[in-house]
This record gives structure tokens, C-alpha cells and sequence, in this order.
């Protein structure tokens, strides 16, 4: 179907839009556009909705934008054309209609590509439209509250799709539902609810993508054959705050993400679904994160082998009563190791064993966790140290735990420098403070 | 501002507190720990631009809990006793001098000497701290907040030293106090919710009525704005109060601490004439 537009988009002619010789609508040059022609659209503002029902390309010039005048959708496609170049905004708000910036439905092919849009409810919204390709757009969405927004971008029914290199800022999420064979590369997605949202899709690929600032980076359902490769999902805080999350999903392979300053990094629930079948967790930096992983009690059969665990304020941590020793935790780096390499071989001599009163007891009951970083949970592990009668179970064993951080390519050390000014001054007035209070010391041995 | 003869009763308080022991030996514990702490519990490392305080200040917040109250509870209780049972006090009282001032001047002069102690120990820590990458605005903080929460304890102290009629009795009642605010009421709460189902506003009414804790929320609220990191109920608290709210209502609460036991144990201190 590409090589078919291709060929279409090499032989038909061109159609200018604008300037004094051109159409004056986009609507007016699509209606005299036969299969393959390009329309070029001159810069200037186009307050109408396009509706695009023919192989064509549709190609804006720096400074051409379309505008819907905050109704309905602003660029309807029907037919496996082209949009690229434009800036496209003013969508309608009705969640109802699906007001969206641009909407493919029942098109193949289809190709929207190095667009903005803007104050749009949804922003590329395809529907049973397969092999559809969103490159380098970037989106934000209209300023409302976040239930109201609608997705920057979603996949609904729409196979072996590429969405590579788009920017979206202030959306609701990505969704990607019912479409399987997506590859998902050089994305950003910021201050949105879900960064990927997505369920029911299978053999699906996630590459280079950041996931900053967001409610949840990317949560997963019902689908298999997920491979997630070098992602960064950060700082997704909040009660829900969850960096990566699954549920009911098979044959995960996660290498070489970083999660870090999440209230969850990695939340699984249920998944794997079936026997025999392995999620791998590996090369991964968790660092910074409320909690590193967190698992529901039932969750079997994850492998995390070979990963950093690096100040989370808890490693690990399984909600409600329960284990997570039916999971494989072999090789990892915890920060909270206290054992040593007597033989060199980078590894502890000694298993890494993680097990707390209090995060047993803030695992069963959430509430607690209000008493978080306090002395009374302190006093609990303490307690518990000393007590072995009241030590929990092992929530994980790791019978090999690194000593060095693995997969950390791109930590750097703070430069000693950087601070070297406020260092000085607060060293200056603890010293400071010592000659006072030796001087006044000196003027009471007088006075006496 | 104050008359002469309570900055006379200051300075001699703050003579007194140089001159004793516990000043050098507190001053020294709380340097070392905050110097080891920032030494080795902060990691220096960045992951992608990310730089991650909570577990690594946790070290600093529970040096803080744990000194700081014993740091200014102790000497406060022993304070107006002390000279109670040496006949000091009716020596000072016998000069024309008023009791609210003589009471002044005990606070003043505790609460200037524990400042010097604790800008001295926090000072090197922050120090440290700094060049490990904690940002300025976090150790500021944590430095208005430990000051507040001596401020709580110095109140608390004078008031069981004016009430109890010996030394050893108003230190007893100070170490009770510390257990309970420190650790025990804290952890009579989490039994009373898993045992018998207390609710949820009451972790977080304690939350603010314990200085203690509410040193702790004030602190982490600048460390993670939203409060995740205090599961459902921070998030309601947060829902309720903002983010900016909840560190203002837990320094409010620290301020009231500093200004309730102040008050009563200067109204006991006249009336105990």
C-alpha cells in the first residue's frame, strides 16, 4: 500500500493552495485532486474542516495551518493519503464526537507526518486503519482538566502502525488498543495521564521513548510479545504514580530502560497469565523510586536478572500479605547490599535477603505509609532485628547480588565543584559559630 | 524588645549552657552524625540528569528526630529545677526582676545556646551535603525545621521544669515526653489502626499534632511536593490542603508547640510563687 502512494504521489501532478494564482480552500483544490496529485498549501491561516478522500498528498508549507475554529474535526482522511507540514488546530471538545485534529478511519497506509496541533481535544486519532505511520508531530492537547482531555494520540484497531519521534505535552495518553505489531520509537510525552496506555495488542516494540512527568508512564494490559528496549520513564508521582505497569500481560521483555523518581517503578499485577511463560526484566536502572517494584501477592514467573535497584526508598515491595519469592532475582545491584566480595568475582559472598517489619506492615495496610521515613517505622525494623521472633518473611532473596551497579552507562557523579560556593559559606558558619562560642566562653572565664 | 534585665537573663542563661557539658558533648554527636550521614548515606550519583534525596535524607531527618528533641528537652527540664533545688532561683527572684522575665531569659538563653549548637553541627553537615548534590533549598529547609522543632522542645522542657518540683522528676517527665512523641505514641497509633480499625483521619490528625511528626511531614513535603511518598493519606492531605498546605500547616503546628508549653509553664511559673 506505501509503495502504491508512493508511486501514485511520484506520478500525479501538483495543486497549490493559496498565493494569488492558488485555490483559495483546501476543500476547493481536494475536490479538483485526482489519486496521486500533491496539494501545496501556501502559508496563511485555512479556517475550515478538510476532509480528505483520495490518495493524495497533503503538504503544508512552514507558516500554512489549518484552523477548525474550536468544532468538530479538523482533518477527517479516508483514503490512504499524506498530511504533513501543517499546524493544526482548534478542534471541538465534545468527547462524545471524538473532535480531534486529525481522524483517519477505515484508511490503510496512511501517513501524518512532521505536523503540530494544537489546543485539540484528540490529537491523530486513527480507527481501523492499518500501517499507519506518525512521525516527528508534535501535540498538545487543549488546557483542560485532565479528565476531560482527550488522547494525543490512539491506535484502535490499526496494525503494524509506527509512531516514531512526536512530541506530546499536555494530553490524556497514547492508546494503543487492539492493534498489534506497533513499533513505538523516539517519543516524549509530558505532563500527560497515561504516557502509553494500552491493551489488547500483541508483538508490539517500544524503543528510545521518554515518559516524564506523566500520571503513569506506560501501563500494559492483555496483551503478549511486548518488548520494551532503553525508554526512560520518570517522575511519575501521585498515589497512582506508577513509572511502568502490567496487568494480565505475557512475554514482556524489558532491557536497558531507566525508571527513576517514580512513586512506583514498576507495578505488576497478575502477569504473566500463563504457565510456562517468563516476563524478563533486564540491564534496567530503577533508581529514586517510592517503591521499586511492586507486585500484587499472586505474581509469578518474573525474571529480573542483572538490574540496578539504586535508592529506592523501598526495593520491593508486594501489596497486601505475601511474597515475591516466587520470582527470580538473581544478579541484581541493590544499594541496600551490606555483604561483601571476599573472592573478587563481583558478586556478594553472601545472599542479599530483603525483609522489613515495616514495609510488610505498610505492604498490608497502605495507610501506614503516611508514617513513611519516620522513626516509629525505625524503631519497628530495629525491633524486629533484635527480636527474630517478630522478623517477617523474606519478601525477595537474591542469591547473587552485584556489588557494582550494572546497566549504569549513563550515571555521572556530580561534579564536587557544582556546589563549592554554598559548601563553603555553610562551612564558613559552623566555623563561625565555633569562634563565637569561644570567644563568649573566653569572656565568661573573665568575667568569673 | 526585650528589657534590659531579660537580656541580662539571657545572656547569663546562654553563659550557663556554654559552661555546661551537654552543650559540647550534644554539639559534637549531632556534628559527627550529620557529618557521617552526609559523608556516606548521600549518594553523589546522577542517573540521566536525575538526582533522587529521599532515602539517603531519611539518614539526616532520623538524626534530627532522634537529637534535636533530647538536645533541647534535657537541658530546658533541668533548667529552672536545677536552680530550684540549689536555691539559685529564689536568689534571682529576691532581685527586682519580674517572673515572666526571669522565664524570658531561661528560654532566650536556651534557645540562643541550642541555635549555636545546631547552626554549628548543621552548618558541616549542610556543607557536606552540598557537595553531594542536595539541593540548597532542602537543607535551608531542613535547617528552618530543626530550629522550629527545638524551639517545641525547649517550650516543653521549661514547662516540666517549672511543674515538677525536683530535677530528677522533670527530667523523668521530659524522657516520657520524648519516648512518647518520638516513637511510642506514634507506634500506639498503628496498633490502635490495625488492631482495632481506627480511622484514617487519625494517622493523619497525629500527623500534625505530634511536633515530631509534623517535623517529618514539613521536611518531606519540600522533598516530594504531591506526598506520594506518604501513600493514600499523604495524597489526602495533599487533596485537602495543597502542597504548599501542608508544610505550612506542619510548621503552624511546631510554631504552636513552641508558643502552648511556653505559655503554660510561664503561667505555672507565677503561679508557683
Amino acid at each position: 500500500m506505501l509503495t502504491l502512494l508512493l508511486i501514485l504521489s511520484l506520478q500525479g501532478g501538483q495543486i497549490v493552495v493559496g498565493g494569488a494564482a492558488g485555490h483559495s480552500s483546501i476543500a476547493a483544490a481536494l475536490e479538483v485532486a485526482e489519486p496521486g496529485d500533491t496539494v501545496r498549501v501556501l502559508p496563511g491561516t485555512y479556517r475550515e474542516h478538510v476532509v480528505i478522500s483520495k490518495p493524495v498528498t497533503l503538504a503544508g508549507q512552514p507558516g500554512a495551518v489549518i484552523d477548525g475554529g474550536g468544532s468538530g474535526v479538523v482533518v477527517r482522511v479516508n483514503a490512504p493519503a499524506r498530511v504533513s507540514g501543517f499546524l493544526i488546530r482548534g478542534s471541538g471538545s465534545s468527547q462524545s464526537q471524538e473532535d480531534a485534529g486529525i481522524m483517519v478511519e477505515k484508511a490503510d497506509g496512511v501517513v501524518i507526518e512532521d505536523n503540530a496541533l494544537e489546543d485539540v481535544l484528540f490529537g491523530i486519532y486513527f480507527k481501523q486503519s492499518d500501517e499507519p505511520i506518525i512521525r516527528g508531530n508534535r501535540i498538545e492537547g487543549k488546557d483542560l482538566p485532565m479528565s476531560l482531555r482527550g488522547d494525543g494520540i490512539r491506535l484502535w484497531y490499526s496494525r503494524g502502525g509506527l509512531i516514531e519521534s512526536n512530541t506530546l505535552h499536555r494530553s490524556r495518553d497514547i492508546v494503543i488498543w487492539f492493534s498489534d505489531g506497533t513499533r513505538v520509537s523516539g517519543n516524549r510525552v509530558t505532563a500527560s495521564r497515561y504516557g502509553l496506555h494500552y491493551m489488547y495488542s500483541d508483538d508490539n516494540e517500544f524503543r528510545n521513548n521518554e515518559f516524564i512527568g506523566n500520571e503513569v508512564g506506560a501501563f500494559l494490559m492483555y496483551s503478549k510479545n511486548i518488548l520494551f528496549y532503553d525508554n526512560l520513564f520518570a517522575d511519575a508521582r501521585g498515589v497512582t504514580g506508577r513509572g511502568l505497569g502490567f496487568k494480565d500481560t505475557d512475554g514482556v521483555r524489558a532491557e536497558g530502560n531507566v525508571i527513576v523518581r517514580n512513586a512506583t517503578g514498576i507495578f505488576i499485577d497478575n502477569s504473566p497469565t500463563t504457565a510456562h511463560v517468563v516476563n524478563r526484566f533486564t540491564g534496567n536502572v530503577l533508581a529514586f523510586n517510592d517503591v521499586g517494584v511492586q507486585l500484587l501477592p499472586s505474581v509469578r514467573s518474573n525474571e529480573f536478572r542483572g538490574n540496578s535497584f539504586l535508592s529506592n526508598v523501598v526495593p520491593a515491595a508486594v501489596t497486601g500479605a505475601g511474597d515475591a519469592l516466587k520470582n527470580d532475582w538473581t544478579g541484581n545491584y541493590w544499594s541496600e547490599y551490606a555483604g561483601f566480595d571476599g573472592d573478587g568475582d563481583g558478586r556478594g559472598d553472601t545472599p542479599f535477603s530483603y525483609e522489613r517489619l515495616s514495609d510488610d506492615l505498610l505492604g498490608k495496610y497502605e495507610e501506614l505509609r503516611v508514617f513513611n521515613l519516620g522513626l516509629a517505622a525505625a524503631a519497628l525494623d530495629a525491633l524486629s532485628r533484635a527480636l527474630p521472633l517478630l522478623a517477617p518473611r523474606p519478601l525477595l532473596v537474591d542469591s547473587l547480588p552485584a556489588v557494582e551497579p550494572v546497566g549504569l552507562e549513563s550515571v555521572e557523579s556530580i561534579a564536587g565543584g557544582t556546589r563549592g560556593p554554598l559548601a563553603a559559606g555553610l562551612l564558613a558558619i559552623s566555623l563561625a559559630v565555633a569562634g563565637l562560642v569561644y570567644g563568649l566562653r573566653r569572656s565568661v572565664g573573665r568575667s568569673a | 524588645m526585650l528589657g534590659a534585665r531579660t537580656r541580662l537573663l539571657v545572656r547569663r542563661e546562654l553563659y550557663a549552657s556554654l559552661s555546661a557539658r551537654w552543650f559540647y558533648v550534644y554539639s559534637a554527636a549531632f556534628l559527627l552524625g550529620g557529618l557521617l550521614l552526609a559523608t556516606f548515606g548521600l549518594q553523589n550519583t546522577v542517573v540521566y540528569g536525575y538526582r533522587g534525596f529521599a532515602k539517603a535524607f531519611a539518614g539526616l531527618v532520623h538524626l534530627a528526630l532522634l537529637f534535636v528533641p533530647l538536645m533541647a528537652l534535657f537541658p530546658a527540664a533541668a533548667s529552672v529545677a536545677e536552680e530550684r533545688e540549689s536555691g539559685a532561683l529564689e536568689y534571682i527572684l529576691a532581685q527586682p526582676t519580674s517572673y515572666a522575665e526571669v522565664f524570658a531569659g531561661k528560654w532566650g538563653g536556651l534557645v540562643l545556646a541550642l541555635a549555636l549548637s545546631l547552626t554549628f553541627g548543621f552548618g558541616a553537615a549542610g556543607a557536606v551535603a552540598a557537595v553531594r548534590g542536595v539541593p540548597p533549598g532542602l537543607i535551608l529547609t531542613l535547617y528552618g525545621f530543626v530550629l522550629l522543632l527545638a524551639l517545641c522542645f525547649i517550650s516543653l522542657g521549661l514547662c516540666f521544669s517549672v511543674a515538677a518540683q525536683t530535677r530528677a522528676r522533670a527530667l523523668t517527665l521530659g524522657f516520657v515526653a520524648w519516648l512518647l512523641l518520638v516513637a511510642l505514641g506514634t507506634l500506639g497509633i498503628i496498633v490502635a489502626f490495625i488492631r482495632w480499625g481506627a480511622p484514617e483521619q487519625l494517622l493523619a490528625i497525629w500527623t500534625f499534632v505530634n511536633p515530631v511528626e509534623a517535623f517529618r511531614i514539613g521536611v518531606i513535603g519540600v522533598l516530594d511536593a504531591d506526598l506520594s511518598l506518604l501513600g493514600p493519606v499523604g495524597s489526602r492531605i495533599i487533596e485537602r490542603l495543597g502542597s504548599g498546605g501542608a508544610t505550612g500547616l506542619a510548621a503552624f503546628s511546631l510554631a504552636a508547640w513552641s508558643l502552648g508549653p511556653g505559655l503554660l509553664g510561664l503561667w505555672l511559673f507565677r503561679r508557683a510563687r
